[in-house]
């Protein structure tokens, strides 16, 4: 498959549901691939007015394994074929699907020891437990992404850092069916604890190195997110969407420096 | 005139044809005692050897509270530290002697701080007083946070407690230069063993029962309306490294281990105890409380010590249901994961 005119969102809904779809510039100098934070590049595009962003964006179904199979074989292959860098966008969620809320049994990770602002005992659980549930729960799928990536340069990419409490709410309560989900557990919004966000950076911090540690033992290169991403320990609220978890384009725009500037292009 | 001495009108069960050949009633068998028993409401920590951990499941099935202080999400629950570190109010893991016991309640109150608190591996630092935890700390700065943040998770459990619950394994330790008392042989599980730094001690009867003191005064330090709750193993030991038969170095020891109970009790008249050692090495243990290996004790051996622990009720009480395997944060986190995850997307950015 070869990458196609510039799209955009708008037909991007109907293409995402049948097959994988090249969007973005018609001479990149990267094709990004990857989970759902790849909107945010998609994003990037449509901010320039589909004008002259040096990416394409693999958009396409990811649900289940044959989709998932169908869409990395797609990017392998195009990015082959073109001789062109392949940037992957692994996962980024995991820390917020098992730990966005704090559950009963509170813990922290080092360095985060507190003290809390509500005063509550966190007991930290070892560092090494944690790589080892991200391990287990994220990273098997990219590794057989990476051994199908021989001869290939490939870049992984840093994903989104937490966000602030605040934005996170803000996310949260535009998200009718969590609100129906959280009734339905019998609770409401207002009485969901968040993970503090200490904890959470660190969490997000273990996902960030074992991406690194990966593109290593894979000869790929890892992209980390900038130093001016954050604000107060949190992705900074302009490079936010309005939800609990996604980046918008301008984050995009700055990973694609970082990446473009790596690769010395 | 009628001869009297202090036999006559001595209970039936004081008896031996009365109260053994005629039929045990399990719970006339800590009568006489020093055992306060235990409540529906009170609030349990326990500590000591892994029999120490069979009496969780009751105490939970009973209604009665088991602290537990340094517990996990269940979503990493399938990564299990081993040898039991969750099987106890927090996760010190078994400790098998009066002295570990001791210096475990020294070190939450700042008191004591072993010379030698960690072995250095390739992949890690190991805790020498919890050397089977799968998952260790990488650094100096996190090894300090991960100690200090189990000390004090230890010390809040027993803050917590209406009742302390002791359970003494062994009088055979090794020990630091400094005295500091390991759980197990270094060597066994993890660590080197040196000659040089480490030795081989077996706690008298005096030592234990200065211990128990020590550990009482120390859990009213920390948590003055506490009950001190002592009971003893049954098990045999694992090895001895005595260099007797390991037959007979268990009964030298558990023999230690029941004097000293009684000596501490003469000494220091709020410890309670429970006869868990008599009820499953007495002359009116039932058949089959032990397995074949002689040293397992059955789950009708655990039901019988149990029935004289809570009552016949609190050991046929229903199990409870399992408990659900996400929680209901971790099940709305995921909600809003997935809300916000790949096809969902399409719409967040139009």
């Amino acid at each position: 498959m070869s990458i196609g005119a510039a799209t955009t969102m708008l037909e991007l809904v109907s293409i995402a549901e049948v097959a994988p779809q090249w969007v973005g510039s018609r001479s990149p100098v990267l094709l990004i691939a990857g989970h759902s934070h790849r909107g945010a590049f998609v994003d990037y595009f449509n901010r320039s007015g589909g004008g002259n962003v040096p990416v394409a964006i693999l958009e396409g179904p990811m649900g289940d394994d044959s989709d998932a199979s169908s869409y990395w074989s797609t990017a392998v292959s195009t990015a082959r074929a073109g001789g062109l860098p392949l940037a992957i966008v692994w996962d980024g969620n995991r820390h917020i699907a098992h730990f966005l809320l704090e559950s009963d049994e509170m813990f922290s990770v080092f360095p985060a020891t507190g003290p809390w602002k509500d005063g509550l005992r966190r007991p930290l659980i070892p560092r090494s437990l944690l790589r080892e549930f991200f391990v287990v729960h994220s990273l098997s799928g990219l590794r057989t992404v990476l051994k199908g990536c021989a001869g290939l340069s490939v870049i992984l990419l840093g994903t989104p850092p937490p966000k602030s409490d605040d934005k996170v709410w803000l996310g949260a309560r535009r998200e009718r069916m969590l609100i129906e989900a959280a009734e339905r557990l019998g609770m409401t919004l207002s009485a969901l604890r968040l993970t503090p966000l200490p904890v959470r950076l660190e969490l997000w911090k273990i996902t960030q190195e074992l991406l690194s540690e990966i593109a290593d033992e894979f000869g790929a290169m890892f992209v980390a997110v900038p130093a001016s991403a954050f604000s107060n320990g949190a992705l900074a609220p302009r490079l936010s969407v309005e939800d609990a978890s996604h980046a918008n384009g301008l984050w995009a725009e700055i990973m694609v420096r970082e990446a473009t500037r790596a690769l010395g292009a | 005139m009628t001869m009297t001495h202090p036999y006559q009108g001595i209970p039936r069960y004081s008896r031996w044809k009365q109260g053994v050949v005629d039929g045990v009633e399990t719970s006339v068998l800590t009568a006489g005692l020093r055992f306060r028993g235990l409540q529906s409401d009170d609030r349990v920590f326990s500590a000591g050897s892994c029999f120490a951990s069979n009496i969780v499941p009751y105490l939970e099935r009973a209604g009665i509270t088991y602290i537990r202080t340094e517990k996990r999400p269940r979503v990493l629950s399938g990564l299990v530290d081993g040898l039991g570190y969750e099987n106890f109010s927090a996760r010190f893991g078994n400790i098998y002697t009066s002295r570990q016991f001791l210096q475990l309640l020294l070190r939450c109150t700042d008191q004591w701080r072993p010379r030698e608190d960690r072995w250095r591996t390739d992949r890690g630092l190991i805790d020498p007083f919890r050397p089977g935890l799968a998952f260790i700390a990488s650094s100096d700065a996190e090894f300090n946070a991960l100690t200090g943040s189990h000390l004090l998770a230890t010390r809040a459990a027993i803050e917590e407690a209406t009742v302390v619950i002791f359970t003494l394994g062994l009088t055979e330790a090794w020990q630091a230069t400094d005295g500091s008392v390991f759980p197990v042989c270094p060597g066994t599980i993890a660590g080197e063993f040196d000659p040089a730094k480490h030795h081989f001690m077996n706690l008298s009867t005096n030592q234990v029962a200065e211990d128990l003191i020590a550990c009482h005064a120390q859990i009213l330090e920390i948590n003055g309306d506490a009950r001190f709750l002592v009971t003893v193993s049954p098990v045999p030991l694992t090895a001895t490294a005595t260099g007797k038969h390991v037959v007979v170095a268990s009964l030298e020891s558990k023999s230690i281990l029941r004097a000293a109970v009684s000596e501490a009790q003469a000494r220091q008249k709020e410890i309670d105890y429970f006869p868990s050692y008599e009820l499953l090495m007495g002359w009116q243990t039932p058949p089959g409380c032990w397995d074949k290996d002689m040293r397992t004790v059955t789950r009708a051996g655990l039901d019988y010590v149990m029935s004289a622990l809570l009552g016949a009720e609190g050991v046929t009480s229903k199990d409870q249901p399992a408990q659900a395997h996400m929680s209901r944060a971790e099940t709305l986190s995921q909600i809003i994961s997935e809300a916000e995850c790949d096809e969902a997307m399409y719409g967040k950015f139009a």
